[in-house]
């Protein structure tokens, strides 16, 4: 076992939990499960790593680097919210794009990628009957792959989502260019969404969640123990409450919607709060920057418009969350002067 | 478009989650024996940059601006005396180690004792009334420390008075000193140990010291008043609001932009420096408008928690951080009278 | 011309068959007489006359208390069918009226059976009127900002059963818009906004409809192979549905797998337009058994092909 093969090996036994390990090396399989079994995976996890090494040593005597970094993948693709996932999307697609399947795309992938730079090591898996998983190790003229940083891609043939982990500026254009190539489409951009969970931002994203749409049945509302008031009055708040809730609903989903943590709106439109006539005079925008976080940013907003805590109806900017897809906007002015907004996508 | 932050003090939604803007503008307080009506003040001095190594030791005045300190108020200290300050680092001293030997609280690695020191950092006081600022540093002796090893810093802490309310500090009997603002930073256990021993010596008491939304609106006015001198580089502000889970709402303002905003409310008879409320709160309201007119969002909903500059932060739960020495005396000013206000009997 | 017969059909028709009745009981024949003219009713009287008609006799008598007995328990179970049907009108009238969850009638457990027949009635019914809806192109709209905005539901059958809706919020204002909607990303929804939604509305909707009825077809099917076929793998699929890659294997141990491709390039269809096979063995592919498959997979849903196949032994 070489030098980076060992310290790939060691940094997946640290970060896999203790009570994961066991199974993300029998799904692994260069162990025998019998082997496994007398493992104490309980003790330190430097241990724990010497114990798993002379196993992997003893049982396929050539363990090499690629069989590590499957190992790192299966783990990584059972457990893909480490970090940030940015989504990006392919444009321009050729006639053919619907032939593109997946041996023809990982021929193509590699041999694009290998043209574009020398030093990459590229390892690509089909986990489940959709996603494709991607790792590439980056490495230069003058350094070998970096194993210890790897960029994960993820990308759903025949569409045009590829989701993006641990990508750096220098290597985007690379990466870009060759999915472009091997998917055969013209050209490729960023979505403006990023977010902790894959399979949130995926299902975002190809829309697979519960959308809300006016319909002719009234929407059953929960059951709330308030104070007697006067009859009348509660008719009225009920009804306006089930108003805010349907156009909540319209706009952020209801029921289980993908965990989005973020999202973040560039102003850069002119003032125009109320009475202070020195700055809305002013022809310069006033600059903010606005970032609205929660442990699930949808469910907050709908709760905020639904309670009342936001004007209905709600705003284009925050409803264009869902409807582009996005969490990411730079907001100006439609020409100066104008009161109404367009969304400019930032370059 | 009209906002209803600005009409939000005249006119009250049917549900309101906001608190009112004002709050109490006065507050009955007892000190030792007498009563006194404090009130919050209307107007404070505007801020101006001074150059506060002239007057105070700069090494001393990185040790204040160093660090991120967690507020309490301390009620007076019964003949606490600054010209005992070696004597009390010597007890303080003793009792941790004592409270380590029983084991109740400090447990800090593998230190076998600890350093305590108490100095004077003169030049902070504004007044005559004012006590002098006492700064307390615990060190750690690492058990296996070679001789030349320098003491790692484990703990600090300071009672302050800036420009304390001369009523308050009138009415104070004799032998009763008055720093109300206890800043601490460092392991929570040692801040208690610190504050027991303080109550021991001192026949005083300490409390948990926030900062509502009016005092971290005064520090976001006043901060960003000294742009044109110190370079803000930004304001922020952070809110939550009460959903389902919590929304925070970050809302940072470029400093030019944020700067012209206040300038522009700022009112013509009151350049002859001193800020009124009124114009911190229009300044405000113009914040905050301009927000609700993109999103719609009663931002009153929900509770201011945290004030940024590149000058310094403070927080909803009384953490503070100064990053600029220079407004040291604007900033605690401010604090000490939150104290004071904050204090009991 | 008109003919006689067909200006009096009354009387020529008295005239011509008059002499054929078969006459059994003299009250029925007044009664022909009255409506068939008077030679018949001369020859019945002739009849009577010569004494032909057949006088009552005591063997009849008990033949009619046969007959009233008859009467009498038919008379008993109508008036019995009488009271069912009066009950089934009233259930019947209740569950149009909505309020058929009566919890008395359940606990008692009256008229469970009417009732059960009732409401499964009533739901064939509503589900008829809703296919018929559909049928000529009814779409369920709903305003919802007046004149400018409104949603359209699509809903998507698979084999009678109702599977997504989808939905469409458009906007009239100025041109006609999609303002949002929950139709797959992948479904070529732009092309079909560029060709239809300006100029015709119907034709849009019916295309989009059939996208998403194609659609529907499609997954449902993968669903069933996944459920039905054990023997068969699905390897590839996307969201559109229109790539489907499935490892099949030989009914013997021995056999070689094979990989079948089915492309779906009309998104309107639910059958492939192309059909790939792979195997190590390359003589597989062009066996008669698997060129007699290939038609198969062309022509019937893809889990009917393969149930098919599985029966004929081509896979396990």
């Amino acid at each position: 076992m070489d030098e980076t093969t060992r310290t790939v090996l060691q940094r997946v036994v640290r970060k896999v939990p203790a009570t994961r390990l066991r199974e993300v090396l029998r799904t692994w399989g260069r162990v025998p499960a019998r082997q496994l079994d007398l493992l104490d995976f309980s003790t330190s996890k430097f241990v724990l790593f010497e114990d798993v090494r002379s196993l992997c040593e003893v049982n396929s005597n050539r363990l090499t680097l690629k069989h590590v970094c499957e190992l790192e993948m299966i783990y990584f693709i059972g457990n893909p919210a480490q970090g940030v996932w940015r989504a990006c999307h392919l444009t321009e697609p050729d006639d053919d794009v619907m032939t593109v399947e997946l041996r023809q795309f990982k021929e193509q992938f590699k041999a694009r990628l290998t043209e574009l730079i020398s030093n990459v090591s590229v390892k690509i898996k089909k986990h489940d009957d959709e996603a494709v998983w991607i790792r590439i190790a980056w490495g230069d003229h003058f350094h070998r792959p970096n194993q210890l940083k790897p960029t994960y891609v993820v990308h759903h043939l025949q569409t045009p989502y590829v989701f993006v982990y641990n990508l750096s500026t220098k290597h985007k254009p690379l990466l870009y260019q060759a999915l472009v190539l091997a998917t055969r489409h013209g050209s490729m951009k960023d979505s403006h969404l990023s977010g902790k969970s894959l399979t949130s931002i995926r299902d975002f994203l190809m829309r697979s969640y519960q959308q809300a749409f006016p319909t002719k049945y009234a929407r059953p509302l929960q059951e709330k123990n308030t104070a007697p008031t006067n009859p009348n009055i509660e008719k009225e708040h009920a009804e306006q409450e089930e108003k805010r809730l349907q156009l909540a609903c319209e706009a952020f989903g209801e029921g289980n919607v993908p965990r989005l943590e973020t999202a973040t709106y560039k102003l850069e439109t002119r003032y125009r709060g109320s009475g202070n006539e020195t700055l809305n005079n002013r022809e310069e925008p006033f600059r903010a920057l606005i970032k609205f976080s929660s442990a699930n940013l949808l469910v907050s907003l709908n709760h905020c418009v639904s309670a009342g805590m936001a004007e209905t109806p709600v705003t284009p900017l925050l409803s264009s969350i869902t409807q582009k897809g996005k969490n990411y906007f730079v907001i100006t002015d439609k020409g100066s002067g104008n009161s109404s907004q367009s969304m400019v996508q930032k370059k | 478009m009209e906002s209803p932050v600005t009409r939000l003090p005249t006119r009250r939604r049917t549900k309101s989650y906001g608190r009112s803007c004002f709050e109490a503008s006065s507050r009955f307080a007892y000190t030792s024996g007498q009563l006194t009506i404090l009130r919050i003040p209307t107007t404070r001095e505007a801020p101006r940059a001074r150059n506060i190594a002239e007057r105070v030791d700069p090494e001393q005045v990185t040790l204040l601006i160093k660090n991120e300190w967690k507020l309490s108020y301390v009620t007076p200290l019964y003949r606490f005396r600054h010209t005992h300050l070696k004597k009390y680092s010597k007890h303080l001293s003793a009792f941790i180690a004592a409270e380590k030997q029983q084991g109740t609280a400090v447990e800090v690695g593998l230190e076998t004792g600890y350093r305590v020191t108490f100095s004077t950092v003169l030049g902070i006081a504004e007044t005559d009334e004012d006590a002098e600022t006492v700064f307390i540093q615990i060190q750690s002796k690492p058990m296996f420390a070679a001789t030349g090893d320098a003491l790692k810093v484990v703990w600090s802490g300071w009672l302050t008075c800036v420009n304390g309310s001369p009523e308050y500090l009138h009415s104070l009997l004799p032998d009763f000193v008055s720093l109300p603002l206890f800043c601490s930073s460092g392991p929570e256990n040692i801040t208690v140990v610190v504050k027991s021993w303080f109550e021991k010596m001192f026949d005083c008491r300490f409390g948990s010291l926030g900062l509502d939304s009016t005092s971290l609106q005064w520090l976001c006015a006043l901060w960003t008043g000294c742009h044109p001198d110190n370079n803000i580089r930004y304001l922020r502000l952070l809110w939550t609001l009460p959903t389902q889970p919590p929304l925070d709402v970050s809302y940072t303002v470029n400093p030019q932009d944020a700067w012209e905003l206040w300038n522009s409310v700022r009112q013509e008879d009151s350049v002859d420096g001193t800020v009124g409320i009124d114009e911190v709160k229009h300044f405000m309201a113009g914040l905050e408008s301009h927000f609700f007119r993109h999103f719609k969002i009663y931002l009153s909903s929900g509770t201011l928690r945290k004030v940024s500059t590149a000058l310094g932060s403070a927080q909803q739960d009384g953490k503070v951080k100064i990053l600029c020495s220079d407004y040291l005396a604007t900033v605690l000013t401010l604090l000490t009278e939150c104290a004071i206000l904050k204090m009991p009997i | 011309m008109m003919t006689l017969s067909e200006r009096f059909p009354g009387f020529v028709r008295g005239v011509s068959t008059g002499g054929s009745i078969s006459i059994s009981r003299p009250g029925r024949d007044m009664d022909a007489a009255r409506t068939q003219g008077v030679f018949s009713h001369l020859h019945l009287l002739e009849r009577g006359a010569l004494g032909l008609i057949p006088q009552e006799d005591p063997a009849q008598n008990d033949r009619v208390d046969d007959l009233k007995a008859v009467i009498h328990t038919l008379r008993a179970r109508r008036d019995e069918l009488r009271v069912q049907a009066d009950r089934t009108r009233e259930l019947r009238h209740s569950i149009d009226k909505g309020d058929f969850l009566d919890e008395e009638d359940y606990r008692t457990g009256e008229n469970s059976e009417i009732r059960a027949a009732l409401l499964t009635a009533k739901q064939t019914e509503l589900k008829k009127l809703l296919k018929a809806h559909h049928l000529i192109g009814g779409y369920d709209l709903i305003e919802t900002q007046p004149g400018k905005r409104f949603c359209v539901s699509l809903h998507t059958a698979y084999e009678g059963t109702y599977c997504t809706t989808y939905h469409l919020e458009l906007d009239l204002t100025r041109t006609v818009q999609v303002v949002r909607h929950d139709v797959p990303p992948s479904m070529p929804l732009d092309t079909l906004v560029q060709q239809n939604l300006q100029t015709n509305l119907p034709a849009f909707l019916h295309s989009l409809s059939l996208h998403l009825n194609a659609l529907t077809s499609r997954q449902q099917q993968i669903v069933l192979v996944k459920d039905q076929i054990k023997s068969v793998d699905v390897l590839e699929s996307n969201q559109l549905c229109s790539v489907l890659v499935l490892l099949c294997r030989g009914p013997k141990q021995q056999d070689p797998e094979t990989l079948v491709t089915l492309l779906y390039r009309d998104l309107t269809s639910e059958l492939p337009t192309q059909v790939t096979v792979e195997s190590e063995d390359d003589a597989l592919p062009n066996s008669p058994q698997w060129k007699k498959s290939k038609t198969l997979l062309l022509d019937q849903p893809v889990h009917k092909a393969l149930e098919i196949m599985n029966k004929t032994g081509v896979i396990a």
